[in-house]
């Protein structure tokens, strides 16, 4: 071992400098929580996009543009001073997205459950390990 | 990680210049106790590893950047044209730069804030009190290991 407080200059090493020392402090601010170690198999549950969310989304992302269309047509009429008219289809077009999203919603697919049963798994990991704080003044090591 | 468990992403440059040190065919700057906590590797930009220690004993560690990504919401990692740049709210602690020779030249090193007394600037390189500069390194997996039980892939304690 080499001690310390020395200076090394203008040398020319083939083997690697072995040098006395030691972790000085824990640098606690840093560190969050204990990594949750994910396996290959759950990221690919997590990296797929759940078809009941796609479908959901698509479904009231389509309600909402017949709302907003029929909604658009209303104000249009309003501006023409006219009584604005809704049409049959609309209303179904409206009652129908609505329920179906909803049922997309409620209604999970088995990798749905799969994803938010390991969603589960990584949050309860996550509260079981809180942030560190300790380790700094245990016997024997405290400086 | 250590010698036996680097990344696969991870490509040493060939050329390191650090503290007014030359690092030649190198794989890590420093090693504690086996431990290596840091790691700069060669891609279209710099790619940087850092583990920090959780305990003070070193047997536990933190990764807290992953191939330039920060898993701290106080870290920041910023990659700009062949330069990267880590921040930290105590300040900058690492920032390299991939110049036109495909060597990676690093102008702040710091990682007093995690604990580790390894630092460097323009000059020297400074570990665990002792000074470094103007020193070639050739030839060898880790330059500087730290510790009582250091894994070096190497036995020899002191300069050729």
């Amino acid at each position: 071992m080499t001690d310390q407080n020395r200076t090394i200059e203008g040398e020319r090493f083939d083997k690697p400098l072995v040098l006395a020392g030691a972790i000085e402090a824990e640098p606690e601010r840093y560190i969050a929580e204990k990594p949750y170690e994910l396996t290959k198999y759950e990221f690919s549950i997590i990296r797929k996009r759940m078809s009941s969310e796609l479908l959901f989304v698509t479904t009231i992302g389509a309600t909402a543009g017949v709302l907003i269309a029929v909604v658009g047509k209303s104000i249009v009429a309003l501006i023409d001073k006219k009584i604005p008219t809704v049409e049959q289809w609309e209303i179904w077009a409206v009652g129908i997205g609505i329920l179906a999203s909803l049922a997309f919603k409620f209604i999970r697919s088995k990798e749905g459950r799969e994803r938010l049963q390991l969603e589960d798994v990584i949050d309860g990991h996550f509260q079981t390990n809180k942030p560190r704080r300790v380790h700094l003044t245990s016997a024997g090591n405290g400086k | 990680m250590n010698l036996d468990n680097l990344p696969p992403q991870y490509v040493p440059f060939q050329r390191v210049r650090l503290g007014s040190n030359v690092l030649e065919n190198v794989v890590a700057v420093v090693s504690i106790n086996g431990f290596i906590p840091l790691l700069v590797g060669d891609g279209e930009n710099p790619r940087v590893w850092l583990s920090i220690p959780t305990n003070r004993d070193g047997t536990e560690w933190y990764p807290l950047i992953k191939e330039n990504f920060s898993s701290h919401p106080d870290v920041s990692v910023e990659v700009a044209k062949k330069r990267v740049t880590v921040r930290t709210p105590q300040g900058t602690v690492l920032n390299v730069i991939k110049n036109t020779e495909n060597s990676l030249v690093f102008f702040k090193l710091d990682l007093r804030p995690f604990g580790l007394n390894v630092y460097a600037d323009e000059g020297a390189l400074h570990v665990m009190g002792n000074k470094l500069a103007k020193n070639e390194f050739k030839n060898i997996q880790v330059v500087i290991a730290i510790g009582s039980t250091a894994q070096t892939g190497s036995e020899t304690l002191t300069p050729s």
